[in-house]
């Protein structure tokens, strides 16, 4: 697996009153191009309208985007092809496009960056802000209401460094309320070195998530615009280890063993018999915690070196079904299967070892289905986890 | 803990759990809150203990029962407490 970690977020906040947005952000990850592309587009206006205007941007400079079509052609394409609102006589929605490709490994990280109308992006190494350069282009087309520059810059991204990207909600908040002439970008700048500074591997979920609230708070909580803020973080992964099931023979144990000693990042041992060996290779007590659990999950374990030490295959079953559902993770009862689900949702990468050796009890038609085949739950895990939350995920059977 | 109070172990295994421990355990907890009885039942869990053929597995004070179910378990448990 990769040593490093595109980290890509966002965070949004509708117009106050608005139940739909004018910005709209789209992310895709293409693992086999080795591409990612996230587009910000704000619309003209607030609500259905713009959020019509801003979906047709959003998705066009998408779709381009993963197309052969230079950036520049597609950027005409999409001004030509919106819709002109009958009351400004205008077509009109702003855009930015990052277009991240990388090469195997992680390695070269090059991001094709096109701004329209949206406030420029900040970039930063650490609290340090990287200024670059931008080619200026002036599209003249014919229809035009004004002159329209569209900027394009390429650049490498390295360890340590963050893209971040907002609609105008960001650096306009607080415009004739709290401040005179809004947050600004000045303003913007300094709330996000300040951020950095206090907590330097701030995730990307988190420190977007920052920018728009403080956006709103400027805003008295009660937002003028949509505000909505992108944040594109290269940093080292989360890893988490699942290890679940014993080993086909008794001589893998150790192996099991050497595997999870070695493994740099959390730890999760699913299964009573499984836990039972990892104890004893270990050499460490297993305690049944009997206040976590709940009618559907057995009660969680507790071992040191262990982050999380479950049940196996209900509480696996429970989350692949949360998980297969996106459920929110609030929402679910307070059993181990919830710590586990909450630990899946923290990490980029998951390496699964799954133990091959059959349970002679689990054969029985009398139990529940669930306690069925591990490896197809695990392949149920690994696709949910991948598709609906776009983690990194490996198996190794024992 | 005194001398008068009853351990109740039970089998957290999924097998176990699946057959019947965890309405047992609910039972049991409810019992215990009910009838106000927290100083003097003492609940411990374990893990698969390897006879999942013939589960639920709980052991009060020592004995071992298999395949009762969730009213059984109560009883058992009223008379050990008598």
């Amino acid at each position: 697996m990769n040593n490093i970690f595109i980290d890509v977020d966002y965070a949004q906040i509708y117009k106050h009153g608005q139940k739909i947005g004018g910005d709209v952000f789209l992310l895709s990850r293409n693992p086999e191009n080795n591409q990612i592309v996230a587009t910000l587009s704000d619309g003209l206006g607030s609500g259905v309208k713009a959020n019509v205007l801003a979906s047709l941007t959003a998705h066009m400079a998408h779709k381009l985007s993963f197309s052969q079509i230079a950036l520049e052609h597609s950027a005409e394409i999409i001004m030509d092809t919106l819709p002109v609102c009958k009351e400004r006589k205008i077509s009109y929605s702003t855009f930015t496009i990052a277009d991240i490709r990388y090469k195997d490994g992680m390695e070269n990280i090059e991001v094709n960056l096109v701004e329209y109308d949206n406030p420029a992006a900040l970039r930063f190494s650490g609290t340090k802000e990287l200024k670059w350069d931008r080619t200026k282009t002036e599209l003249k087309r014919e229809a035009a209401f004004k002159k329209e520059t569209i900027s394009y810059s390429s650049f490498e991204m390295e360890y340590g460094e963050r893209l971040i990207m907002f609609s105008d909600g960001v650096t306009q908040s607080g415009l004739g309320k709290s401040l005179p002439l809004g947050w600004r970008l000045d303003g913007v700048r300094k709330f996000i070195k300040d951020e950095i500074s206090a907590n330097p591997d701030i995730s990307s979920r988190e420190l977007s998530r920052a920018i728009v609230q403080k956006a709103c708070a400027l805003d008295g909580f009660s937002s003028k615009d949509d505000i909505t803020c992108v944040v594109v973080y290269i940093r080292r992964p989360r890893r988490t280890l699942i290890v679940t099931g014993p080993p086909f023979t008794k001589e893998a144990d150790e192996i099991l063993g050497e595997k999870i000693r070695a493994f740099d990042g959390k730890k999760i041992v699913s299964g009573g018999t499984t836990a039972q060996i990892v104890a004893r290779l270990f050499n460490k007590k297993l305690k049944v915690d009997l206040s976590c659990w709940s009618p559907d999950v057995p009660p969680a374990s507790t071992m040191e070196g262990i982050d999380l030490v479950t049940e196996g295959m209900l509480t696996l079953s429970k989350v692949v079904s949360a998980l297969e559902k996106k459920e929110n993770v609030a929402d679910m009862p307070n059993d181990p299967s919830k710590k586990f689900v909450e630990i899946l949702l923290d990490s980029d990468q998951i390496h699964i070892i799954v133990g091959t050796k059959i349970n002679e009890a689990h054969q029985d038609p009398n139990i529940p289905f669930e306690i069925g085949i591990r490896r197809t739950i695990i392949a149920r895990l690994r696709k949910a986890l991948e598709e609906n939350y776009i983690k990194e995920t490996s198996v190794e059977y024992l | 803990m005194a001398d008068n109070t009853v351990k109740v172990e039970l089998c957290m295994g999924s097998s176990c759990f699946a057959r019947g421990n965890s309405s047992i355990l609910s039972a049991i907890e409810n019992y215990i809150s009910e009838n106000d009885l927290s100083d003097r039942v003492e609940l411990e869990g374990h893990l698969c203990l390897g006879r999942c053929n013939s589960g639920p597995h709980v052991a009060i004070n020592g004995k071992e029962y298999s395949a009762l179910d969730e009213d059984c378990i109560v009883d058992l448990l009223k008379k050990e407490l008598e």
